[in-house]
């Protein structure tokens, strides 16, 4: 069978995520945020032609232009003076400074949309199942309940329009005043029906002792040899970093902006922690071509 | 029996190391002044497990968890009606109410829960974390003050409610001055006053519109909904009218 990046087991996917954005936090250094941010995009290429990431794009491009414009505006700080407004000195410190957390921002958001993806809340909660498996119970008590809350919300207004009452109409006052009614409305009866609900938890005797759970989710072979891999990498990152490599120290003395060759030694493997899933997606490949020529 | 103070038992020491962890982290503050960013996302992802081990140990009937589980819901839905209405929304004030009634740890769980399972449907973010402490730290300190004389009456609730309009601004402006400045200290960091300053003006609006929207609906609802949310504790003997 040939592995998607989807169907590891859910410990990894999030292992591997959290992995990503750790490292993005910690390498604040331009050239290997770009390329990283590169990577990103390019899992977003291979996994969907970035139709996820375009719901997104405003959000992405907005902080990212923000944060770039905003740092030289509050900080004079720098030896190198790029031009002047007024009074005001722009200086590359700045820029650049601005340039590094606009990066790790904008890769951090990107590798969300990902997460949102693949990391579905099926996932996770299954992931809370077995940590904190009452808290767990709570989490998808409420998911269920959200759907069910919004139609008897329609219910209600439904009811309240009848009556002449909306939240459509009137003053600010009176719009605020009707919407919390709606909504009191519906915790009255949400939790006269939620009895209901705990009695026949009760009567299918939760709470009481254990119980056997079918698992949607197998840690298989697969997954530890995933594991190791990135364990292996994540660790030689941060073993790198914590000996001072991989972020570009701005100030009080600027370094030089290129990488020295400890530091591409690092990054290289921080690139490959990320490029994980298109590791997956192109030995898929490989797979299946190998499997045509069998045939 | 056994198996179940053992499990008791082990969370606890959990809880122990993990509240150690979170010392360390702390302290590691002063070492690594420039790297308040992650430091930061530590300790807040180990405050909120460390109040969910807390959760998880204490033994939960199917109404108690059934109601937390409605307030939760009702508190992230309750967007909805207001979506029309700009920075305007009652989810603070519902869970403000949930603290004043159920207490400290039941405000504490509805509001992580809400942040937590409302971000599941719009989308998770760096900012859920943050969301997530925070208004779990509104309904915690409705139960913890509710007891005291001056938050009986409604001046006491008014600036209960005011404080929380700004302070909720305040803790997701910590997120967005650390994704702005990137966490550094100095000039054009995290602390500078001139980059400080502007940003929690900016913010000001929104904050003091969250504000006068927590008092308008306590003024309005607050009196009502403490007496129905007594009623249904009452009624169906839920969490401490055992």
């Amino acid at each position: 069978m040939i592995q998607r990046f989807e169907d590891f087991h859910p410990a990894f996917t999030f292992f591997y995520y959290m992995g990503v954005i750790l490292l993005l936090m910690m390498f604040q250094h331009p050239t290997i945020l770009v390329i990283a941010l590169l990577i990103i995009l390019m899992i977003h290429f291979v996994e969907d032609r970035f139709q996820n990431l375009k719901r997104w794009s405003l959000l992405i491009i907005l902080s990212g232009v923000l944060i770039i414009l905003l740092n030289p505006v509050f900080n004079q700080r720098g030896r190198i003076v790029l031009f002047i407004i007024g009074d005001h000195y722009i200086t590359l410190e700045a820029v650049l400074n601005g340039s590094v957390t606009a990066l790790s921002i904008m890769a951090i958001i990107s590798i969300f949309v990902s997460y949102n993806e693949v990391m579905t809340p099926n996932k996770l909660l299954f992931l809370f199942s077995k940590l904190l498996p009452q808290f767990a119970v709570l989490l998808m008590l409420t998911l269920r309940f959200i759907p069910l809350m919004r139609r008897r919300l329609e219910e209600i207004s439904a009811v309240q329009y009848s009556k002449g009452i909306a939240v459509t109409d009137g003053n600010w006052r009176k719009k605020v005043k009707n919407g919390l009614l709606y909504i009191q409305v519906l915790v009255t009866y949400s939790l006269e029906e939620a009895i209901q609900t705990a009695d026949s938890m009760n009567a299918r005797e939760y709470g009481k002792g254990e119980r056997t759970t079918y698992d949607h989710f197998r840690f298989k072979k697969i997954d530890a040899v995933a594991f190791l891999w990135v364990g292996f990498l994540l660790i030689y990152c941060v073993i790198g970093r914590l000996y001072g490599f991989g972020v570009l120290t701005i100030y009080p003395m600027m370094d030089p902006i290129p990488l020295t060759g400890m530091e591409w030694c690092l990054a290289i493997g921080m690139f490959i922690f990320i490029a994980f899933p298109l590791v997956v997606k192109g030995g898929g490949r490989l797979k299946w071509r190998i499997l045509i020529s069998k045939m | 029996m056994g198996g179940a103070v053992g499990k008791s038992l082990k969370m606890r020491v959990l809880q122990l190391l993990l509240l150690l962890g979170v010392v360390g982290i702390l302290a590691s503050t002063l070492v690594w002044s420039e790297h308040y960013l992650w430091l930061s996302f530590g300790i807040v992802i180990l405050a909120i497990i460390i109040f969910l081990l807390h959760f998880e140990r204490r033994k939960i009937v199917a109404r108690e968890i059934v109601l937390l589980a409605v307030m939760a819901a009702i508190a992230s839905v309750s967007r909805i009606p207001f979506a029309a209405i700009p920075s305007v929304q009652p989810t603070t004030f519902v869970i403000m109410m949930a603290g004043f009634v159920f207490g400290k740890e039941s405000g504490f769980i509805i509001g992580v829960v809400s942040a937590l399972a409302s971000n599941m449907i719009l989308g998770q973010g760096p900012w859920t974390p943050w969301q997530m402490i925070a208004w779990g730290l509104v309904g915690f300190s409705a139960g913890l003050l509710r007891n005291w004389s001056v938050m009986k009456g409604t001046i006491g609730k008014v600036g209960f409610a005011i404080i929380w309009g700004f302070l909720f601004g305040w803790i997701m402006n910590i997120w967005g001055l650390l994704a702005l400045t990137g966490g550094g200290t100095g000039e054009g960091g995290l602390l500078d006053p001139q980059v400080l300053i502007p940003y929690f003006i900016s913010s000001a609006l929104f904050d003091s519109m969250h504000a006068v929207s927590n008092v308008v609906f306590l003024l309005l609802f607050g009196g009502v909904w403490v007496k129905l949310l007594e009623r249904f504790k009452m009624k169906y003997g839920l969490l401490e009218y055992k």
